[in-house]
């Protein structure tokens, strides 16, 4: 292989890798697990490189990459595989809301692989439908009933937690207490 | 919640700190240049080190054309049936219509997925012909798009993924004459893709010793590929599995082969993927994988190292060697091989349900004991249903 082909590949994924890490963190809710997706991604990236880099989205390839290596390690094969449920997602110590936030976490940790991979693309990665559908190899139908699916698991984990209170579910309307909840763990665990 | 809420939360989870990354790039690049120089030798027609050896007889694929190989034979009809998201590796989907005079009718299969079939015919010398199917919605573009880019001087990128972020992908340099009234691409010189329905696509890769191999040949060869060619299980093997749970299928098949008399000579024990048995939807549950079972007598290795551990097992007056592999960072999994019994080479791998601890069935042992019903070397007494 060249010297040219190394360095182009090498500098994408040093440029690109902290947002790797972080769509493989929410895919996979665990950072170690994280940076083996990452690592079985770019290795096939590398593969593909000559056609990757020409590309119009390197990125996209990438990402496509990496979403259906989660996908099919979640499916079967001979890929290591961790249980998720019952594992308290990683996350550091930021306050006193932190069961709130391992709360948002755990349902998130909770979905199916294809439902958790459907909101990270729409939501995350800002795809429409039509994109995450190429994406995830299946019809817009199939990503528009993920998402309702996915958007209604996250509801009803996350509303007993956050029922009481000023922001609970029965003191809003429709989606507000969620809304109302999301904000609140948004202070807990984010920096904003 | 709604979308404004999971964008909301998206943010916030992935602004949590991470650890110091152990994405090792150097690694990545050392691996991927072996995974390139494999698959260049596949498409070369070198032996497949990477496709496993399963014992495999093909029977009514009816691939190839008979004793007349240059007559006419019409293009195929077009498919009436739907074409599936998920092929069955027990029945290939595809087969060659028609191959130019002269060419070995020997057809082999260096794998079956539920997303890829892939048969190969002919030799370096006489001409190889590699012909790649792929299952609705794997690969990421669609004809009119392909088009699109060609007209306006760019080089779209076809690509189609199997499993694992592992597939494949060329880019597609020019339109080729319709195939079978459908739009045709050529692509690293005179490789031909296809577009044989709506979103699913077929490639036909074409290689000679000394003079290529006319376009228009490859063109026929292509207007002439079968598709839905097989409706029901058409591999035979050498072993049913029984008592398995009722979910579980075979998701992949590797290395069968068909003769001009429909007889399937065996191949050896390779490396790499094998067929696979377990569960295709749902959850990750076990999987019996690597199997590999001919009629020879072969060779087990027997490990001594922390994490890949052997004994010999006595399993009814048959000498087992069963290997326990505990690496860190996997769940313990198990291997059995057998050098020979009944006839038969039988090497398996089982691999743990992650919701359970331990092996379902007993461990491989009870794989063996209890599940695992050997056929003898005879094909006329294997079974196109390996899951009993």
């Amino acid at each position: 292989m060249s010297t040219r082909r190394d360095e182009d590949f090498t500098g994408y994924v040093q440029a690109r890798l902290a947002w790797l890490r972080r769509v493989a963190y929410l895919l996979c809710q665990d950072w170690q697990q994280a940076d083996d997706l990452v690592q079985t991604a770019i290795t096939s990236l590398y593969v593909h490189w000559r056609r990757a880099s020409a590309m119009e989205s390197t990125d996209g390839y990438a990402r496509t990459i990496l979403v259906r290596a989660f996908l099919s390690e979640r499916r079967g094969g001979w890929a290591r595989r961790v249980t998720l449920a019952g594992q308290l997602p990683e996350a550091p110590s930021v306050g006193p809301d932190l069961g709130d936030a391992l709360d948002v976490r755990a349902a998130l940790a909770g979905l199916p692989p294809r439902q958790r991979a459907t909101l990270v693309l729409r939501f995350y990665c800002d795809l429409n439908v039509d994109q995450a559908a190429r994406v995830l190899g299946c019809s817009a139908g199939t990503v528009k009933s993920q998402t309702a699916k996915a958007l209604a698991s996250m509801r009803r984990a996350l509303e007993p937690a956050f029922g009481a209170g000023p922001v609970g579910v029965e003191q809003r309307g429709n989606g507000a207490g969620a809304r109302g909840a999301i904000a609140r763990s948004a202070k807990v665990i984010g920096h904003g | 919640m709604d979308e404004a809420g999971a964008r909301a939360l998206m943010e916030r989870l992935s602004a949590t700190e991470p650890p110091p990354s152990r994405v090792d790039i150097g690694l990545a690049r050392q691996r991927g240049r072996t995974l390139a120089r494999r698959r260049r030798w596949a498409l070369a027609g070198a032996p497949l080190l990477a496709a496993a050896a399963v014992v495999a007889v093909v029977v009514g694929i009816g691939a190839i054309a008979g004793a007349g190989g240059g007559r006419e034979i019409p293009p195929a009809a077009p498919l009436t049936r739907s074409v599936p998201h998920a092929f069955d590796p027990l029945a290939p989907y595809a087969a060659f219509g028609w191959l130019p005079k002269g060419l070995p009718r020997n057809v082999n299969s260096p794998g079956s997925t539920q997303a890829e079939l892939q048969l190969m015919a002919g030799t370096q010398a006489k001409g190889q012909f590699t012909l790649t199917v792929w299952a609705r919605g794997t690969c990421d573009l669609d004809a009119g798009q392909a088009r699109a880019y060609l007209r306006r001087h760019v080089h779209p990128l076809l690509n189609c993924v199997q499993d694992a972020g592992m597939g494949w992908s060329d880019t597609l340099s020019r339109p080729a004459p319709a195939i079978g009234g459908h739009p045709g691409f050529w692509f690293a010189g005179q490789a031909l893709a296809w577009e044989y329905t709506p979103h699913a696509w077929a490639t036909l890769y074409v290689s000679r010793r000394g003079t290529p191999v006319r376009p228009a040949t490859t063109l026929r060869v292509a207007a002439h590929v079968r598709f839905a060619a097989t409706a029901k299980p058409a591999v035979k093997f050498p072993f049913q599995l029984t008592g398995l749970p009722a979910s579980w299928r075979m998701t992949s098949v590797a290395a069968w082969r068909a003769t001009g008399n429909g007889l399937l000579a065996t191949t050896s024990n390779e490396l790499g993927s094998t067929n696979a048995v377990g569960r295709v939807d749902g959850p990750a549950t076990g999987t019996i994988g690597q199997i590999v079972i001919t009629p020879r007598k072969g060779r087990c290795p027997f490990f001594r190292g922390s994490s890949h551990r052997s004994q010999r097992v006595d399993l009814g007056g048959v000498t087992a060697i069963v290997t326990h592999f505990t690496g860190s960072g996997f769940w313990p999994y198990q291997g059995l091989c057998i050098p020979e019994t009944d006839g038969l080479y039988v090497h398996f791998l089982e691999f743990p349900d992650p919701g359970h601890t331990g092996l379902a069935f007993g461990g491989v042992t009870g794989v063996y004991r209890h599940h695992l019903r050997l056929l003898g070397p005879n094909p006329a007494n294997w079974t196109t249903r390996p899951i009993g």
